[in-house]
């Protein structure tokens, strides 16, 4: 029913599904390390999917492929003990005989001719591929017809009560197969007509055998009674046309005429087709039949079904749309560029110092400080627009010196002057304007106002005013100093 | 470093260090912000084909007090061959005091052997107080490189040059925000330069790059096929009870087709995402402008598919090539009827159906009650709607670095239309062909195959856009 084929294809099935779910570059890391071993052993590239899947899934005796094999296995055992149970059950109905009545040749053929002709009519469309069928009016309603009757259904229910683990391997792979079903649909197929064709199998041969059987072993009388047609020749010439198989090798299961004409029965009538020995020679066309008709197309259609089931199989194997990605992985190299570990949390923030002032008061003279090259002409911007300046120095630029120097003449500056830092606004605020900030406090003591300018450089080179953006970022920072008195001034300039 | 080729990217704080460390590494997860001193500490990115690394990529926070500790330095000064030992000493000095954290921090690696990455921004004034930082940097004696990244859109280039060229041999403008691929392998090549032994590692690296990215094609030309395979061959039914009234159900039915359409287009979306490394992306698609405007604003379909004109024409070649090889099957008796019915049939078709996605339709099913189904679409539009959309996705996403962290806009607007147009008509009808197999519900997986191979020139056309010349 099913070989190390499926289980290897319900193992790739499953993994290609779980490696889905896990990062790209954990796969890529995995499997270019496996698919270099295996260039290194010199494995030949149709097989390298086989060995990659040994290598991800070393325990195959245990996976969950072998377990759904395995259980397809035992379904289709229980299907065949079904189909004996049912072929032994029909046999001896059919070939009953108390004495009365003689076993009527043509419910036999009834059952195992004329409902088989049937039978594997609706089996051979369902044979045909899809792109087929789908151009046939009408085929679909007679394949779901004919999929409700299909003893290849059973596996569902059989499946209940299997082990848990089978069960639960079964339920997977039917999960997946659910989800990718134009991959799949073949394999089910076939997997359902193998299933139907082994319990076919064994119950025409179940049936052979309880009929040779009661031939063998008891006295049965044939006859032959319909109320469809009672005119022995026709019954002849569909007699001779069954045998056409095998009446050259075999002419004496070819029914006569005579024994045709003397073996038609009336029920409630007596006569010669109630002589077992009279009617014995039917019993060589019944059996023919029944091995033609019943046991020949189903093994024979079990041995195609396997066969196709194979080839669903390995097709199925071959197409899986992750396969790609998979060979991608195996045989490109692997190229890793970002960082292996993850970026550490931002910095936790001091909570911002609430300032004694929003503002320097108005009209407020101040005593300016460039900072780290801001130009000379800012200072001049400032003047022209109203600012009260009474002295202009320089720091952040040179040697250390400089700062000092600035600090100390800032220091002997009227205490209600305040001191303006005039900064570039497109640069941030570094950890050294901070330092000098804070040493300029401690010289000026608390209270007198320390404000902090952003300015920006226009096209010409101008001060101008700076952008929201430059004036957030200088904010924050000022607001981290924990100096009450240090304020930020956004002058009014063109911007 | 044991050898390995190691660059360290340094710099005054926000002047897009981080930026170009994202956009070289193809990192999305580096923290980019407007305020200083987010990097606080370094972090290696090193460039591994197959697990063997070629060179690292180290982000470093930027100098704070460089005046102050180059004052530290030259206090100790004795003569030009010691100043590697007194910076060596500064950091020994320093580390773990909490003073000059994040000098210590940012020379370490170069004073480990790391070429040094000096990054600017040559959209605002030079100003004198880099001076310090440069010369710290030449006091380590590690081969250097500067980098002008323009982040703003003035131009101070020439004067960085000027005064980077007294400090640098190589100075190079970059500009981590848009430089497209071939840009990116050109520096790499540029770091290859600054020590003899460290050019063989670096070429490698850019020649694994390149293959990689030519690669990345496959990959998106697959994930594109098995993309368009799902959605025209989708469908959604319910089964009704016998004598249940159809219509209450019909509109429901038809959202839920039309959501696990937009479902798959979105996964579509993420895959490709993630073969170009834009992980962090993913995470913002829901804003992503793109979905605003979805796959069913069907005023905007002959924007991303076929216009109708063109519509009719490939349908009227897919109908002569069937009424073609009816021609020849009879040997040219049929005097060329069968290609000429054909084309009009096709060309009236796809005419008749473009103006429709799909409906729900119901269907009796023997002995199981009756089926409400929507799709598989019959559109003729619909793939080449699809396919322009993910063209379109596809060419802004090659053509977008790491460091880029705004929005992914696709909308119309700034759409280079005609993305389906620019395919050759004959890849086009044999295009035409795969889908009308699909759409038909052949159900051969060869397909997806077959169609990926029809892809793949168009994805490198549109790769080729934003400027990839391989």
């Amino acid at each position: 029913m099913s070989g190390p084929g499926f289980a290897r294809l319900v193992d790739l099935a499953l993994q290609l599904e779980a490696d889905a779910e896990r990062p790209a570059a954990e796969l890529r890391r995995r499997d270019r390390g496996i698919g270099l071993e295996l260039a290194q052993a010199g494995v030949p590239a149709r097989e390298q999917v086989a060995a990659w899947l040994a290598c991800v899934r070393p325990a195959a005796a245990t996976s969950a492929g072998a377990r759904a094999a395995t259980a397809l296995r035992a379904a289709a055992g229980l299907l065949a003990v079904f189909g004996v149970v049912l072929g032994t059950g029909t046999a001896t109905a059919l070939f009953q005989y108390d004495g009365t009545h003689p076993v009527n040749v043509v419910r036999v053929l009834g059952v195992f001719v004329g409902l088989q002709f049937l039978l594997l009519a609706g089996t051979a469309l369902l044979c045909l591929p899809e792109r087929w069928r789908s151009r046939l009016p009408g085929l679909d309603a007679v394949k779901d017809v004919l999929a409700l009757a299909s003893p290849g259904r059973l596996i569902g229910l059989l499946r209940r009560i299997l082990p848990g683990s089978q069960r639960e391997a079964m339920a997977r792979f039917a999960g997946v197969a659910g989800r990718h079903r134009r991959l799949y649909g073949d394999v089910e197929k076939w997997i359902w007509l193998s299933a139907s064709q082994v319990f076919g199998v064994s119950f025409h041969a179940s049936a052979l055998a309880v009929a040779l059987a009661l031939i063998a072993f008891t006295d049965l009388a044939f006859g032959w009674s319909t109320t469809l047609q009672a005119d022995p020749r026709a019954l002849q010439r569909m007699t001779r046309a069954l045998s056409l198989p095998w009446s050259a090798l075999w002419p004496d299961a070819v029914p006569s005429a005579a024994l045709i004409e003397s073996t038609q029965y009336f029920r409630g009538a007596t006569g010669a087709g109630h002589d077992p020995v009279h009617s014995a020679p039917w019993w060589r066309f019944v059996a023919a039949c029944m091995v033609c008709y019943g046991v020949m197309p189903r093994a024979a259609l079990l041995a195609l079904a396997r066969w196709r089931l194979a080839a669903a199989v390995r097709r199925a194997f071959r197409q899986q749309p992750a396969l790609f990605a998979l060979r991608d992985r195996l045989e490109s190299r692997c190229v890793e560029t970002t960082a292996e570990q993850a970026e550490p949390p931002p910095a936790a923030r001091a909570a911002p110092t609430r300032p004694a002032l929003a503002a320097a008061p108005a009209g407020t003279r101040w005593a300016l400080v460039s900072w780290s090259g801001v130009p000379a002409s800012a200072a001049e911007a400032l003047r022209r627009a109203g600012w009260l300046a009474t002295a202009q120095l320089r720091a952040g630029e040179g040697a250390l010196e400089t700062d000092a120097a600035a600090i100390a003449a800032l220091a002997r500056t009227p205490r209600d002057e305040g001191v303006a830092v005039l900064v570039k606004a497109w640069e941030p605020p570094v950890l050294e304007l901070m330092d000098f900030l804070r040493e300029l406090r401690e010289v000026l003591g608390e209270g007198r106002v320390v404000a902090v300018v952003p300015l920006a450089l226009d096209a010409a080179g101008q001060a101008s005013a700076p952008g929201e953006a430059s004036l957030r970022t200088w904010r924050r920072a000022l607001e981290q100093s924990g100096d009450p008195w240090l304020v930020l001034h956004a002058p009014e300039l063109p911007r | 470093m044991s050898g390995v080729p190691t660059f360290a990217v340094v710099g005054h704080p926000n002047k897009g260090k981080s930026s170009i460390v994202s956009t070289l590494a193809h990192d999305d997860s580096v923290r980019i912000a407007p305020e200083p001193g987010t990097t606080r500490v370094c972090r290696s990115y090193p460039m591994k084909v197959d697990g063997r690394v070629q060179y690292v990529l180290v982000d470093t926070p930027g100098f704070q007090r460089a005046r102050r500790a180059l004052a530290w330095m030259r206090e100790r000064e004795t003569s030009a061959d010691l100043h590697r030992a007194v910076a060596l000493a500064f950091v020994a000095t320093h580390r773990g005091t909490g003073a000059f954290e994040d000098e210590c921090e940012l020379l370490t690696p170069v004073l480990e052997g790391a070429g040094i990455l000096y990054v600017v921004d040559g959209s605002v004034p030079y100003g004198p107080e880099y001076e310090a930082e440069m010369e710290i940097l030449r006091w380590t004696g590690q081969p250097s490189l500067a980098l002008i990244n323009p982040i703003g859109e003035a131009d101070h280039v020439a004067a960085w040059r000027a005064a980077l060229e007294q400090y640098f041999k190589i100075v190079r403008v970059f500009d981590a925000l848009t430089a497209p691929f071939e840009k990116r392998l050109e520096l790499l090549r540029a770091f290859g330069a600054l020590r003899e032994d460290w050019r063989a590692p670096l070429e490698g690296a850019v020649s694994a790059l390149l293959q990689e990215r030519l690669r990345a094609r496959d990959r998106v030309a697959d994930a594109l096929a098995r993309m368009l395979v799902d959605m025209l061959t989708l469908s959604v039914s319910r089964r009704l009870p016998e004598g249940a009234d159809p219509r209450p159900h019909q509109a429901p039915l038809e959202r839920e087709y039309e959501e696990k359409l937009r479902a798959r287009e979105r996964a579509g979306r993420r895959e490709v995402e993630s073969i170009y490394g834009h992980r962090a992306l993913e995470r913002r698609e829901r804003e992503v402008s793109l979905l605003d405007q979805d796959l069913f604003s069907i005023e905007h379909w002959y924007f991303w598919g076929l216009r109708r004109r063109q519509l009719v024409a490939t349908g009227a070649a897919g109908g002569a090539f069937v009424g073609g090889a009816l021609d020849a099957a009879v040997g040219g008796a049929s005097l060329l009827i069968g290609s000429l019915l054909g084309a009009a049939a096709g060309g009236a078709a796809a005419l008749w159906s473009s103006q429709r996605l799909s409906k729900a339709r119901v269907f009796d099913l023997p002995l199981a009650g009756r089926e409400l189904r929507c799709g598989p679409t019959r559109n003729p539009n619909f793939p080449w709607v699809v396919l322009g959309r993910a063209l379109h996705h596809h060419a802004r996403l090659a053509g977008r670095t790491h460091a880029d962290r705004g929005e992914l806009t696709l909308d119309q607007a700034d759409a280079a239309p005609g993305w389906v147009e620019r395919i050759g008509r004959e890849r086009r009808g044999s295009l035409e062909r795969c889908f009308a197999r699909l759409q038909g519900g052949d159900a051969d997986p060869e397909l997806r195959a077959e169609l990926a191979a029809l892809l793949l020139p168009v994805v490198q056309q549109a790769d080729a856009a934003p400027g990839l010349a391989v």
